[in-house]
């Protein structure tokens, strides 16, 4: 494939990057999944929409739509200011490759950014309709209304967030006046709308109650956006945008292996991106420290230290999140919820929970670190934590006078499936935060009172899973 | 000590996706500096990676008598890949300790900081490596290396990313190390430096990985390089 004569040299490499991407994913589909059957998944899911709103009750008085023009305006305004606030990141990014092939050259910053602010706005814009689609089936039904416009309006003020987080973004810090311009007149213009939306009936987000075709003022905002965004761009990238990119770039990408990998990113990494991405000290030194073991540790100890260290160095909200969860574990054995549906609950919490306990990976498998150190050393902080978040909950339990039973049976079942995730993990060589090793490990652990209660035996289930522990426990190399 | 040697590979054999990579290599290392050479995609991160245990391979490889994936091997020696493997939750400091009682050495905490000192990291000991520059992991990576005692040490273009004073002091730090006794492998292109290198009167040999296969080559090489006779400096 060759540049057409008056091509950019930006189009062309978009042109053929996509054209060649496009053609990998259709050929990848078409084996993987098969395009007959994409269709037909496709006519059911219609089907099953269609079905689903013929279901829906009918009220003999329509609900009164009295309130709706104030519920909306403010709902679309404020997305709107608060998507105008959002200056710190850009809404969108280029990748490693085109930061170095497209956006240090000569090329105007114009028809680079063209295409991820076009792809941004039309994948919002998108999902955006189809919930407006909805909206107006709904309100057919039980509001009695008929909003052919709301798909169109909502549509729109999505996309609009993506011109109003760009024009923030590329004014802040910086003396792109035109960026600014076009953000306060954009503010002025949403605030003054969604206002008459809620007052007069008539403004931003009139196309969900209303059929003047008037109330497609969110297209004529969206044209203004783009057209903002495009008159912030004379000048250049915004100082920050190609460090930023590098680093979105690679948060995108974890989060795209991840799904294909049916695993939740690491979250420790993670957290040290958004650090760097927001410019956060603690992305270069750690605000909080453990000290450091005794230079004659064992190794073991080592490796619960740095396990401990990683746990502790997780924000505070993250930590209360953790033992709230763990504290919904401990207790689920008390739910009422019996059978499969108890047993799937159970699993699940479990599941959710184990992969925020255990230890961070051991990459460098070169260094001389014993099987039994390593999988002991990730676990222990863990297991430490369930220990004394279990005793709260036991003497919660005592001072609610509930049985103690229930509490030390999740508080061993959440020590057992720790334990589990690791040993699956580290046998099956999955990744510890994967769904298959949360899954496995967290199924596993409800396996032995499951057996015990299918028997009838199931005052025996506490002893059972602490035996299965201490085999756990037991060395293996 | 045993009396086996620090590194034997007998008839080493590695395929990767249905490509040999290595096919019968053989090779005796004791206390002596091997500088491995070879072209892009010759195999030399293949074989380092081999020796280390890292890659499936056919034949055998021994460390001090042990097979690489055993406990007793692995606290023989260290590798440091071409990209710095490092864990990115540590501080330098942190790094450091938890490198020493890894491989259960606890004296070598001092010596890390003080090759980090060299490498005028000193002042960064409180920091994550991930906002560190390709150099200044490497220069960890290396310290952590360098400070421990273990008969051999392998080390994948070592060189790239250093600055020159850097590049010196490790040239400097690994000739110790062989006239200490130890073993060293090292692969790089830098021609230059495997002068520098091999000129300090150690034991040295330049192995050239060509066709799957090892070749001595130090005349050749040394030639190359300009230094002098390489054979000379071995005998």
């Amino acid at each position: 494939m060759t540049p057409a004569r008056s091509e950019s040299a930006t189009r062309f490499a978009r042109r053929l990057s996509l054209s060649r991407g496009f053609t990998s994913w259709a050929v990848y589909v078409g084996k993987a999944i098969g395009w007959g059957t994409v269709l037909w998944m496709i006519g059911w899911v219609v089907v099953a929409i269609i079905a689903g709103a013929e279901v829906l009750p009918k009220f003999k008085q329509p609900i009164s739509v009295q309130w709706l023009p104030i519920i909306f305006s403010s709902l679309a305004g404020l997305w709107l200011l608060l998507s105008a606030s959002r200056s710190s990141t850009p809404p969108i990014n280029l990748n490693g490759r085109d930061v170095y092939r497209l956006a240090l050259t000569a090329e105007d910053a114009r028809e680079v950014l063209d295409w991820p602010l076009n792809f941004a706005r039309v994948f919002r814009f998108s999902v955006a309709f189809i919930l407006g689609v909805v909206w107006t089936v709904i309100a057919s039904y039980w509001f009695d209304i008929f909003t052919p416009f709301a798909a169109i309006t909502l549509g729109c003020i999505a996309a609009l967030t993506v011109d109003l987080e760009w024009l923030a973004y590329s004014a802040r810090g910086s003396e792109n006046t035109a960026a600014r311009a076009w953000l306060n007149t954009l503010v002025l213009v949403v605030v003054v709308s969604s206002l008459a939306g809620g007052v007069l009936g008539f403004g931003l987000a009139s196309g969900f109650w209303n059929l003047n075709p008037l109330g497609l003022l969110p297209v004529a905002l969206l044209i203004l956006g783009i057209i903002g965004s495009r008159a912030s761009l004379t000048r250049g990238y915004p100082p920050r945008f190609a460090a930023q990119s590098q680093i979105l770039s690679t948060l995108r990408s974890m989060m795209l292996m991840s799904l294909v990998a049916r695993s939740r990113p690491d979250p420790d990494q993670h957290r040290r991106l958004r650090d760097q991405l927001l410019g956060r000290v603690s992305s270069i030194r750690p605000t909080r420290s453990l000290p450091l073991p005794a230079l004659d540790s064992s190794v073991l100890l080592a490796v619960a230290w740095r396990s401990t260290l990683t746990l502790y160095r997780r924000p505070v909200f993250d930590q209360i999140g953790l033992i709230l969860q763990l504290a919904f574990v401990v207790f689920s054995s008390i739910s009422t919820v019996s059978g499969v549906g108890g047993f799937l609950l159970r699993a699940l919490a479990l599941g959710f929970l184990l992969p925020r306990l255990v230890g961070p990976a051991m990459p460098i498998i070169s260094t001389p670190i014993r099987t039994s150190e390593r999988s002991l050393g990730r676990t222990l902080p863990g297991l430490a934590i369930i220990g004394v978040v279990g005793i709260i909950c036991l003497l919660a339990s005592s001072l609610l006078n509930y049985p103690l039973e229930p509490a030390l049976l999740g508080m061993s079942r959440a020590m057992l499936g720790l334990l589990l995730l690791e040993k699956v993990a580290t046998w099956a060589g999955f990744s510890s935060t994967g769904v298959e090793a949360s899954t496995s490990a967290a199924t596993l652990a409800l396996v032995p009172a499951a057996l015990l209660e299918t028997f009838g035996v199931g005052s025996y289930t506490l002893i059972a899973q602490f035996t299965v522990m201490m085999i756990l426990l037991l060395p293996t190399d | 000590m045993s009396d086996a040697p620090i590194l034997k590979l007998v008839d080493l054999e590695v395929v990767l996706a249905r490509t040999q990579i290595l096919e019968n290599v053989n090779l005796t290392v004791n206390a002596e500096l091997v500088w491995l050479t070879g072209r892009n995609g010759a195999g030399k991160s293949t074989l380092m990676r081999a020796l280390a245990g890292l890659l499936p391979f056919k034949g055998d490889v021994e460390i001090v008598g042990f097979s690489p994936r055993s406990i007793d091997a692995r606290s023989k020696f260290a590798f440091v890949p071409d990209e710095p493997a490092l864990y990115e939750d540590l501080t330098l400091l942190e790094h450091c300790r938890f490198q020493a009682l890894a491989y259960r050495q606890p004296q070598a905490e001092a010596r890390m900081l003080e090759f980090l000192e060299k490498f005028n990291l000193e002042n960064r000991l409180g920091e994550f490596p991930s906002s560190h520059s390709r150099g200044m992991r490497q220069k960890l990576s290396l310290s952590l290396c360098l400070g421990l005692e273990l008969p051999l040490l392998v080390l994948d273009e070592p060189f790239n990313g250093l600055d020159a004073p850097a590049q010196a002091l490790l040239s400097s730090a690994l000739r110790d190390r062989v006239k200490a006794g130890h073993a060293v492998v090292v692969s790089a292109h830098q021609g230059d430096l495997a002068k520098t290198m091999l000129e300090g009167n150690v034991k040295a040999r330049v192995l050239l990985i060509e066709d799957a296969n090892l070749k001595d080559t130090s005349l050749e090489v040394g030639v190359r390089v300009e230094t002098q006779n390489l054979k000379e400096l071995n005998a």
